[in-house]
């Protein structure tokens, strides 16, 4: 599903105008990136998890110029599905 | 830090982020992610602007053990959910980490004074939990170590509020050591560094400071030592030229040639990379790898023998028989057996330069070329 069709379902479901899913998603996505910048996770039942998690500063070698890099450290957002979820989606498709 | 949030935490959070009711907030996001698991048991993937896509992958089956009984069990092929995050949600998620870049090492710092830790911010969004002890298995190169305790008690020393305060530039990094030199090692786990271990937590090596104090000035004597002791062996070598110089210019004076190669072995093979002659990084990375074009002179099928000299390497070969002097692995595994590293190959080899028919490389493929410069990354291993 593109986002445009989950927009409008969205807005059908939920009775409520397009601009307001929008304006809706653009919050969950703040959201979660404050989250994700504290390391918080979050827990959404039946669904799964949405995990930050932090990678140490590395040195890695450019393996064509074999130059060293020192990569910074950062915190990147990962899922972690349900069981439910994952059963779901075995037995679907 | 490190808390857990709800789904009603979360409907809050959203609330107050776009004015709107908690009821609906909460109504909207279940009802979103009841969307994205209908999607995804269709076997579609669903995308959110600005948020994230879910998508679903194939997993191969694959042979594993049934824990209780022990017997063999294969879990069969499957999909399974992947979620890959947006531009902006990535940007937003690391966001106290936004202002750095990836930074290029010269040759001459150390890499492990480097991968040092940091002193403790006062929030420290690097440390992992308040937990100070950090128990052995995480130490993979440090065998002894008092508690890490001690350690970031001496770290705190000089604390560095400022994460963003440009730690991570090389200028940074050298003020940082030396307000922190006393208490790190330098000869400490100089070549472990080799093997990273990205995924442990910067508490994983406080414990390190402490212990190696007074051997600082030790270590420094020792590797100048030793630095000098490779050095004039190098030197006594120096006749024996390189076997394959991918960085040099083409068509240098010998002598340059090889003094630059001698410190570029001094560098790779040295432990205490602090005492190389800098100048020698400096021309050695500015000479520009001599970028392969396609030029085959003789895209040659019978085999041929060449000579290793001061001025003709493997990749001068490989550039000259096959076009590409990337394929340099190919005549290298054809004589490995005389053949010890490849930078060192003694001049006046005689190597055998096997016709690319007989390894099945194509040099117009341009995954064949891939699999043999993977071959060269390997050999190169091999004298790790």
């Amino acid at each position: 599903m593109d986002n445009k069709t989950l927009v409008e379902t969205l807005s059908k479901n939920l009775d409520i105008s397009r601009d307001t899913v929008i304006t809706l998603i653009d919050g969950l996505s703040e959201v979660v990136g404050e989250c994700g910048a504290t390391l918080d996770s979050i827990t959404l039942p039946s669904f799964g998890t949405f995990e930050p998690r932090k990678r140490m500063e590395r040195v890695a070698v450019h393996p064509a110029s074999g130059k060293r890099l020192l990569v910074p450290p950062k915190i990147v957002m990962s899922f972690r599905p349900s069981s439910l979820l994952k059963q779901r989606i075995r037995n679907g498709e | 830090m490190e808390n857990k949030i709800t789904m009603s935490g979360l409907a809050a959070m959203l609330a107050i982020a776009t004015g709107r009711g908690k009821e609906l907030c909460e109504d909207f996001l279940k009802e979103i992610f009841r969307i994205v698991t209908e999607e995804l048991e269709r076997g579609e993937n669903i995308r959110i602007k600005g948020f994230g896509t879910f998508k679903l992958v194939a997993v191969e089956s694959r042979k594993s053990v049934n824990v209780a009984t022990g017997e063999e069990v294969e879990i069969p092929g499957h999909l399974k959910v992947i979620f890959v995050a947006a531009k902006e949600l990535a940007a937003a998620v690391n966001a106290p980490f936004e202002v750095f870049e990836a930074v290029e090492v010269s040759d001459g710092v150390p890499t492990d004074m480097l991968l040092e830790p940091f002193p403790d911010d006062d929030d420290d969004v690097l440390a992992s939990n308040g937990d100070d002890s950090v128990p052995d298995s995480d130490f993979g190169y440090v065998p002894e170590l008092d508690s890490c305790e001690n350690g970031e008690a001496s770290e705190k020393t000089n604390p560095e509020e400022d994460a963003s305060e440009g730690m991570l530039s090389e200028d940074g990094i050298s003020e940082e050591m030396s307000t922190e030199e006393d208490a790190l090692n330098e000869d400490n786990d100089i070549n472990t560094y080799g093997q990273e271990n990205p995924g442990e937590s910067i508490d994983d090596v406080c414990g390190e400071p402490k212990n190696k104090k007074g051997k600082f000035g030790w270590g420094f004597l020792v590797g100048f030592v030793a630095a000098s002791a490779v050095a004039a062996l190098l030197f006594f070598l120096m006749g024996p030229d390189s076997g394959r110089e991918l960085k040099e210019i083409p068509e240098p004076d010998a002598i340059a040639v090889t003094e630059v190669a001698v410190e570029s072995r001094v560098k790779s093979d040295s432990t205490v990379e602090a005492i190389v002659d800098s100048v020698a990084t400096a021309s050695e990375s500015e000479s520009s790898g001599v970028e392969s074009d396609e030029v085959p002179t003789q895209p040659s099928d019978e085999p041929m023998y060449d000579t290793i000299t001061k001025t003709r390497f493997l990749t001068t070969m490989a550039k000259e028989h096959y076009g590409n002097f990337n394929l340099w692995p190919i005549i290298y595994e054809e004589n490995k057996s005389k053949l010890g590293h490849p930078d060192r190959i003694r001049p006046g080899t005689k190597v055998v330069v096997p016709s690319l028919k007989k390894y099945g490389v194509d040099p117009d493929n341009a995954d064949d070329i891939k699999k043999v410069k993977q071959k060269g990354i390997e050999i190169y291993a091999r004298f790790r």
